[in-house]
């Protein structure tokens, strides 16, 4: 009877199928693997790019806008999103944009700081000439770390367009820099310790120093005249915006400026003399009009005052910016020690007879004779200095790209 | 009773040719898949290789601002060399300083300023850099690598160019 047949075809046929069906799945197994690692991959690649886009996007923001703050949320893009961080740190700021496609994330930072120059770069410039003469010396120090510049280093900087000279034993303990059109002289035993540059290319704007403009509100200020302190008196003037005519402290009189910041616009002339001094206890920043003179003279300090003392305040917290384009825009002289920026473009500054100076000049005239001693603050390169007319560009360039994942391995 | 019936030689020998037919297709199908199979593993280890040689000379080159192609190839156009130089300094001072070279079959990386040399991979049959902005101006400081791996009578190549970001 045909039922009980016992046939080879069926079996057979099962044992096919049961292999094809074992091979179809490793090469479908293997085939799935290769496809996730090429798609992993692939979206590795989109991710990086993601990432950079986000970094440029913030980067293009920021040079519009120091103050942008990027978005918290991320942002789509193509095929995946991106977030962008920021944090600032040291007049720096850091940029990470972590880009994302399907669960894979790849990361790129840029370091951003100010582009071009800052005017404080060249710790004394003077555009026409910086000259130094009978036993004047020029050192560095570091403001940061050193705040009385009890100990001066090497790092002097001092530049001008057309001339530097150092007459009868006169020191430069650092670099002096030129440009082509410029040349540095040494004689009578003066020394420069550090390279004597005389192709330097400036950055701007020390090439073309940008006139001091008075701010508007300090212009509108209510006229004060003149405020004379003389006679062993003090005066406490209290934080603020002031304009006056004329201020002249004498007579071992003492100005105090007890607010957290002064602002004061001086029309004509500023005059510390006899013995009096200056009490800085926040920040005071003072602009000079088209005519004005600043003068510092005989035994005359400008500073801190700790008791009977007076103690160099940072550079940064005193602050001149001059308009003045007179011969005597700015002069200290005979024994008075102060610490400060000054910025005045146009006009000259003469330092001379037992001076010690602590901060940072820019001017178009720099004169300095008699045992004068310069230290320059170093801190000041790195500073950003709010309204600070000599303080360069403040649009932002790219310092270092990095992909955070990786800059360890490298160093 | 009625007496069983048997197979016939005919059906017999339809059932054997079947199964052979069936056999030698699974059977050159199986040595395929198996050549297949180990042909690619060598590729993918080839193109692992290729991957983290890429890799690491991108790391490397993406972050310098300082590059410099050496070992020049006597006569080539633009100058190709055989090993680049690369480092990273901020203020004049070098926070990294690398070089990645073709030594025997091994694509070196030596780490210039901690003093160490290693491999990053040991298929390298050759490697050329050459500077792309020779070529085209639009693609100033960025470096073409050239890069060819060799293992048991497999090869690959591959081309790619890294834009030197921070220089």
């Amino acid at each position: 009877m045909r039922l009980y047949k016992r046939g080879f075809l069926l079996p057979m046929a099962a044992i096919f199928i049961f292999i094809m069906v074992i091979v179809g799945m490793s090469i479908l197994y293997l085939g799935t693997l290769e496809r996730l690692a090429v798609k992993k991959r692939l979206n590795r690649e989109k991710a990086f790019y993601l990432a950079e886009a986000g970094v440029y996007r913030a980067y293009a923001h920021l040079k519009e806008d120091r103050n942008w703050e990027p978005e918290e949320e991320p942002l789509p893009l193509g095929d995946g999103t991106f977030t962008v961080t920021r944090e600032d740190d040291n007049n720096r700021i850091y940029i990470t944009s972590a880009g994302q496609v399907n669960g894979v994330e790849e990361k790129v930072q840029l370091t951003l700081g100010r582009s071009g120059g800052n005017s404080w770069s060249q710790g004394l410039f003077g555009s026409i000439r910086v000259t130094l003469e009978n036993n004047v010396k020029i050192y560095g120090y570091d403001s940061s770390t050193d705040p009385y510049g009890n100990n001066p280093d090497n790092n002097a900087q001092v530049g001008s367009i057309l001339l530097i000279s150092l007459k009868n034993n006169s020191s430069i303990y650092g670099d002096a820099s030129v440009t082509s059109d410029g040349s540095i002289t040494l004689t009578n035993n003066s020394r420069i310790t550090g390279d004597k540059n005389t192709d330097t290319a400036f950055e701007e704007p020390l090439n073309n120093l940008p006139p001091v403009e008075i701010p508007s509100d300090l212009l509108t200020a209510s006229p004060g005249g003149k405020l004379t302190v003389s006679g062993n008196n003090t005066y406490s003037l209290p934080g603020g915006n002031y304009r006056y005519g004329e201020i002249t402290t004498s007579n071992n009189s003492t100005l105090k400026f007890t607010g957290e910041i002064t602002r004061i616009y001086v029309e004509k002339k500023v005059t510390v003399a006899d013995n009096s001094k200056w009490d800085i206890q926040g920040t005071l920043i003072l602009y000079l009009g088209e005519n004005s003179n600043f003068y510092v003279q005989n035994n005359s300090k400008i500073g801190i005052m700790q008791g009977s003392n007076v103690v160099p305040n940072l550079p940064v917290d005193f602050r001149i910016y001059s308009a003045s384009n007179k011969n005597d825009a700015v002069i200290l002289e005979n024994n008075s020690d102060m610490a400060g920026i000054f910025y005045v473009p146009e006009g000259r500054i003469l330092i001379e007879n037992n001076r010690k100076f602590l901060g940072g000049i820019v001017t178009n005239i720099l004169d300095l004779a008699n045992n004068v001693n310069i230290l320059y603050d170093t801190n000041l390169i790195d500073m950003d200095i709010d309204d600070d007319p000599g303080g360069g560009s403040k649009t932002l360039k790219i310092i270092r790209w990095t992909k955070p994942n990786w800059v360890n391995r490298l160093q | 009773m009625k007496a069983k019936k048997g197979v016939t030689l005919i059906e017999l020998m339809i059932a054997l040719i079947i199964v052979a037919i069936g056999l030698v297709a699974v059977i050159s199908f199986l040595y395929a898949s198996w050549r297949d199979f180990y042909i690619s593993g060598g590729i993918k280890a080839l193109q692992e290789d290729m991957d983290l040689a890429g890799l690491n000379i991108k790391a490397v080159l993406e972050e310098a601002n300082y590059y410099e192609i050496q070992d020049i190839i006597e006569g080539s156009e633009p100058p190709t060399g055989r090993k680049i130089y690369a480092k990273y300094s901020e203020d004049e001072e070098v926070v990294w300083e690398k070089a990645i070279y073709h030594q025997g079959n091994k694509l070196v990386m030596e780490d210039i300023k901690n003093t160490g040399t290693y491999a990053i991979i040991n298929t390298l049959q050759d490697i050329s850099f050459s500077d792309a902005g020779e070529e085209d101006t639009e693609l100033i400081n960025t470096v073409k690598v050239d890069i060819k791996v060799y293992k048991s009578g497999k090869s690959l190549e591959n081309k790619f160019s890294v834009k030197v970001r921070n220089k």
